[in-house]
């Protein structure tokens, strides 16, 4: 069940209503109901991924209270370890296993050894990376002494299956959410106002933004790349960044909006990440919730471990980040190579010292970006757009050949195909970077927009957001976040 | 919580009033599929040759050149899951039945019109034909088509009075005329690759397979329970079509289909994609039929059908 579709729209409602006026400020009632509906959400797509998720929320409520309540500190290590392992675990059976019999058995064949290796028919569940990452910060946060585990089951088994974030994050953290669960919700109008604008930001990103977008992008990967211009190969890969944003980032703004009209605040996942002047400030505001979430379980550790060894011990620590970045994402190499190469972004960063360093957004009085400022934000974004190229492309071999041709000085200077969907794709990505660069001192494109106009003005901004959104809706795109 | 509820509503009113005004609009301009469903109900009892089916009979079977009362059921992308599913809404009525004429192309054993980029016309079998989905969206015009397009079908309807049937009265597709035919050489390598399956032994596409022929089997369960002959047929395509075609699909589906006949007393396989008789002459584009390749398959099949009575 997507947020764009009537089915999720007659859910909600039910919920909303059940939430608000028959359960109202109960907040056991509520927890109850939360739970129940995060489980028939989940299991909408196929009820057999259910038990999975209910088998590990037990074993994790009980380890969160065995780490808590352990006497010595071998102990809590030892509970932590085996929720550590049991969760990494889980995720590597179910999303990893087939990838490594695959490879070995590749590696093997092309040192001439013949292998009886075979895959297995694995159903790889939905929203998997997702929860197992709120499991393993659960545990870890017990140990590391930061938060105390709750003893309402409800309470936690509602913090891993929360509906609004389970199939696509954010990832928030116990101390994000548990408390708010266990703590009484009133209706806050504003809040939920806020929700509302925050829900019609993210159905513009996803279905004016990025589904249209899609269709020009798609026609220039699933196609014959020998039969494009270089110049449309790159227009592509440039308007892919932009889809994969307006996709992943209007989802997330539907998320959190959905979670503000049932009184959650919930982890902000994106924070303008285009608008950046290096790869290491992209990756701050760019799926935050995951890359806060590797930052302090496994680059901080790491890098803490290795200070000794200076800026080697940085870099090895950021490329395993980032390897794990790219794994995270998907059982295939070419997602390593991604991880890989974002890492290797950072290295200049790294040696300059330049990696933590926030670099200030100077623009002129009239808000356009000054030149040094400007030609930072293209660099940046060129070398991001390079790297999703290989994280679009079906395989590492197709992801090198379509930069390859892309790069080609002759047909590079050639004319991008005429294309009306090009245009479209300008028109609409046009939009929203002119509306989130002058919005981006707020939290979303649309908090602020238009709240001090006169109502006929902003209601006027509704509606043609609301008519955009209805003139690009129709034919579905499936969200591509979904997949991991 | 009141003052959110009854703004969120007044908000939402002109919208609702809007998307409902035009959803009863839309669903009030005539199209091939309430035709085809109003004559159905009107003559099941007199129809002797049903013709089932997607674009390719569609277009390419006219039934005014049978001498049995026929009739061309057939709609662009319908598969054969919807075949079966209109057939059995009317096949208590379908007395007089004697032949069902199916068309097997390239793609149709590994398609299915709710799994594929169409899946948006089966609104008009939940609509229209009052055939149960699984998507309640598939009962509404307006969330299964683009709005642009929707307003244009309101404006040719309602302003330039011109509806949205295409078929004539016996159902045959009128409007691939070999006036404004289409380049064959293009058509034909885009469609053929458009209609290779990447994996035909995939366990999705695997499954699809078996559900297919599950339909043919029922298909013919239910023919030979009524008397009726089932004629299975691969319609002519154009050269730079079936050059392109993946050898592997296309054997499969030839051999399945030969396996099926001779399984089936009452069903016959007629694999005319490269017949010879049909030239670029005949051709709307490389794998449809126009007005005179749609005359001259109708009356082949009709001589054939008068040669097994």
């Amino acid at each position: 069940m997507v947020f764009n579709s009537i089915e999720f729209l007659i859910f909600f409602t039910v919920v909303f209503s059940l939430y608000h006026f028959f359960l109202k400020e109960k907040t056991r009632g509520q927890n109850v109901l939360l739970l129940i509906t995060s489980y028939v959400f989940y299991a909408w797509a196929n009820w057999k991924i259910l038990p999975l998720l209910a088998a590990v929320t037990v074993i994790f409520y009980g380890l969160g209270i065995a780490v808590f309540e352990a006497k010595t500190d071998k102990r809590k290590q030892l509970f932590t370890l085996t929720g550590v392992i049991l969760g990494i675990g889980t995720l590597l059976y179910f999303k990893y296993t087939n990838f490594f019999i695959s490879s070995f058995k590749d590696l093997f064949e092309s040192i001439g050894l013949r292998t009886n290796l075979h895959t297995f028919k694995i159903i790889l569940p939905i929203g998997i990376s997702f929860y197992t990452f709120r499991l393993l910060s659960y545990i870890i946060d017990i140990q590391r002494g930061k938060f105390e585990p709750t003893r309402d089951i409800v309470v936690f088994a509602t913090y891993v299956a929360f509906f609004p974030c389970i199939l696509s994050g954010p990832i928030d953290r116990p101390a994000t959410l548990i408390p708010q669960l266990q703590s009484k919700r009133v209706f806050d109008y504003s809040l939920a106002v806020n929700g509302m604008r925050q829900i019609l930001w993210g159905l513009f990103k996803k279905i004016v933004v990025a589904d249209n977008c899609a269709v020009f992008v798609n026609q220039a990967f699933d196609g014959d790349y020998q039969m494009q211009t270089g110049s449309t190969l790159l227009l592509a890969a440039v308007f892919y960044s932009f889809q994969m944003y307006a996709d992943f980032s209007g989802y997330s703004d539907m998320a959190i909006g959905v979670a503000k009209l049932l009184g959650f605040r919930v982890t902000k996942n994106f924070d303008y990440p285009f608008f950046v002047q290096n790869i290491a400030e992209y990756w701050r505001k760019w799926h935050i919730s995951l890359t806060s979430w590797l930052t302090d379980y496994v680059f901080m550790p790491l890098n803490i471990k290795w200070r000794d060894w200076g800026n080697r011990g940085t870099i090895a620590a950021i490329m395993i980040t980032f390897i794990l970045i790219g794994l995270w994402h998907g059982d295939n190499w070419k997602f390593v190579f991604f991880g890989l190469y974002n890492g290797l972004l950072y290295i200049p960063l790294i040696l300059s010292g330049a990696m933590f360093k926030k670099n200030k957004l100077m623009t002129y009085g009239w808000g356009f970006p000054k030149p040094k400022v400007f030609f930072n934000i293209l660099l940046t974004f060129g070398l991001v757009s390079v790297g999703n190229v290989i994280f679009r492309a079906d395989t590492l071999g197709q992801a090198f050949e379509y930069l390859g041709r892309m790069a080609n000085i002759r047909s590079f200077y050639s004319m991008p195909d005429e294309n009306t969907l090009l245009l479209k794709s300008v028109f609409v990505v046009a939009c929203m970077l002119i509306v989130e660069w002058s919005e981006r001192k707020n939290n979303f494109g649309l908090e602020k927009l238009g709240i001090t106009w006169k109502p006929v003005f902003r209601y006027a901004m509704y509606y043609v957001l609301v008519l955009l959104i209805f003139l690009s809706a129709g034919k579905e795109q499936i969200f591509i976040y979904f997949q991991f | 919580m009141k003052r959110f509820i009854l703004k969120t509503c007044l908000l939402l009113l002109p919208i609702v009033v809007l998307a409902g005004s035009m959803e009863y609009l839309l669903r009030q301009i005539p199209n091939d599929y309430t035709y085809k469903k109003g004559y159905l109900d009107k003559h099941a009892e007199e129809i002797e040759l049903l013709i089932l089916g997607s674009s390719d009979a569609y277009y390419g079977i006219n039934p005014v050149y049978f001498s049995q009362n026929t009739f061309n059921a057939c709609h662009v992308s319908q598969t054969l899951d919807l075949d079966l599913k209109v057939f059995n809404k009317y096949q208590d009525r379908l007395n007089d039945l004697k032949f069902i004429i199916i068309p097997i192309s390239y793609p149709t054993l590994w398609v299915k019109l709710e799994s594929g980029v169409e899946s948006w016309r089966i609104k008009n079998y939940a609509l229209y034909y009052g055939i149960k989905t699984k998507s309640p969206e598939d009962n509404s015009e307006l969330l299964n088509g683009k709005l642009g397009i929707n307003i244009e079908r309101l404006y040719k309807y309602y302003v330039k009075k011109k509806n949205d049937i295409f078929s004539s009265e016996l159902g045959w597709g009128t409007n691939f005329s070999s006036g404004n035919a289409a380049d064959l050489e293009k058509t034909g390598k885009a469609t053929a690759s458009y209609h290779t399956i990447k994996t035909i032994y995939s366990k999705e596409n695997a499954k699809i397979f078996t559900e297919n022929i599950e339909i043919l089997n029922s298909f013919a369960e239910l023919c030979n329970r009524k008397d009726v002959k089932l004629i299975l047929i691969t319609p002519p395509a154009y050269r730079s079509y079936r050059e392109n075609l993946n050898a592997e699909q296309w054997n499969k589906t030839i051999e399945t289909m030969d396996d099926f006949a001779a399984k089936h007393n009452n069903c016959y396989y007629i694999n005319w994609l490269e017949n010879p008789d049909f030239t670029a002459a005949d051709f709307y584009d490389a794998n449809h039929l126009n007005e005179i390749g749609a005359k001259k398959l109708s009356e082949k099949l009709a001589c054939y059908i008068d040669s097994i009575k």
